[in-house]
């Protein structure tokens, strides 16, 4: 997630293959919205029927969506008050990343949703192909790609 | 996959497709294949094309693999045809997607509202 709060710039991965955006107006201060998305205890109240999440980054964890589908978080960034980031990958082994990012618009918080299809980890048998996919990351974003993100294909 | 141009959904992995589509290059290839009535040859997209006449194979390939292109032979040379209907994984995907963010979102709000 870049500082500036311009997602484009740090989404607009040339290797996303397929991508889902949203913005939604939340209809509340910038604090309750960031309370929101990054307190675990409020994370569990909406971003699935089950979530245990680590919000850190380098931080795991595991989400059960509503509709049975259990994945396993690895969060990427962590920007107080800005934003929050990570990748999610369920038994089918399809990886994505998701950022939500929070900007206020006439004095009500904005969340902006971007989900995209990063890879698809069976595809792929070594990881320097994994880390060709996050180039474009920040750096501290792929030094924890490399040292723990990829425990997952393991 | 038949060789009629149609697919049966059933046969295309998601995956394999979205995985196939993540490479920006074989984007392109798959695009140039399209705007030439559907149907190329590697040689013929090497003319318009800023990739190599092997490299072009080699996208081609995987996109055949994934179900999104077929081949047949014309002589020394395969001609590559775009599989309608094989891009239908990653429209699902994001309708999915789609889906499941709208149920998230309307939980955030239920929750904001009862704070």
């Amino acid at each position: 997630m870049s500082s500036d709060g311009t997602t484009q710039e740090h989404l607009d991965d040339s290797y996303e293959a397929a991508r889902f955006e949203q913005v939604v107006d939340l209809g509340t201060t910038i604090d309750a919205a960031w309370a929101a998305v990054s307190d675990p205890g409020e994370l569990a109240q909406w971003l699935g029927t089950s979530v245990e999440l680590d919000v850190r980054p380098g931080g795991r964890g595991r989400v059960v969506d509503d509709d049975g589908t259990v994945r396993e978080v690895l969060v990427t960034a962590v920007d107080e008050r800005q934003g929050i980031a990570w990748h999610w990958w369920g038994d089918d082994g399809e990886l994505s990343s998701v950022e939500l990012r929070l900007d206020e618009h006439e004095g009500r918080a904005r969340l902006h949703i971007v989900e995209m299809v990063v890879a698809e980890p069976g595809r792929f048998d070594d990881r320097s192909a994994v880390a060709r996919c996050s180039r474009r990351w920040t750096a501290a974003t792929s030094r924890l790609w490399h040292h723990v993100g990829a425990t997952a294909f393991a | 996959m038949s060789d009629t141009g149609t697919v049966d959904a059933g046969t295309i992995d998601a995956g394999t497709v979205l995985a196939a589509l993540a490479d920006p290059t074989r984007r392109e290839v798959l695009a140039a294949v399209a705007a030439r009535a559907g149907t190329a040859t590697a040689t013929e997209l090497a003319l318009e094309l800023p990739i190599t006449r092997q490299a072009i194979t080699k996208h081609l390939t995987v996109l055949a693999e994934a179900g999104l292109v077929t081949s047949v032979r014309h002589g020394r040379e395969a001609r590559y045809r775009v599989v309608a209907g094989s891009l239908r994984p990653a429209a699902d995907w994001i309708a999915h997607t789609e889906a499941s963010w709208g149920r998230r979102v309307d939980r955030l709000q239920r929750h904001l509202a009862d704070r």
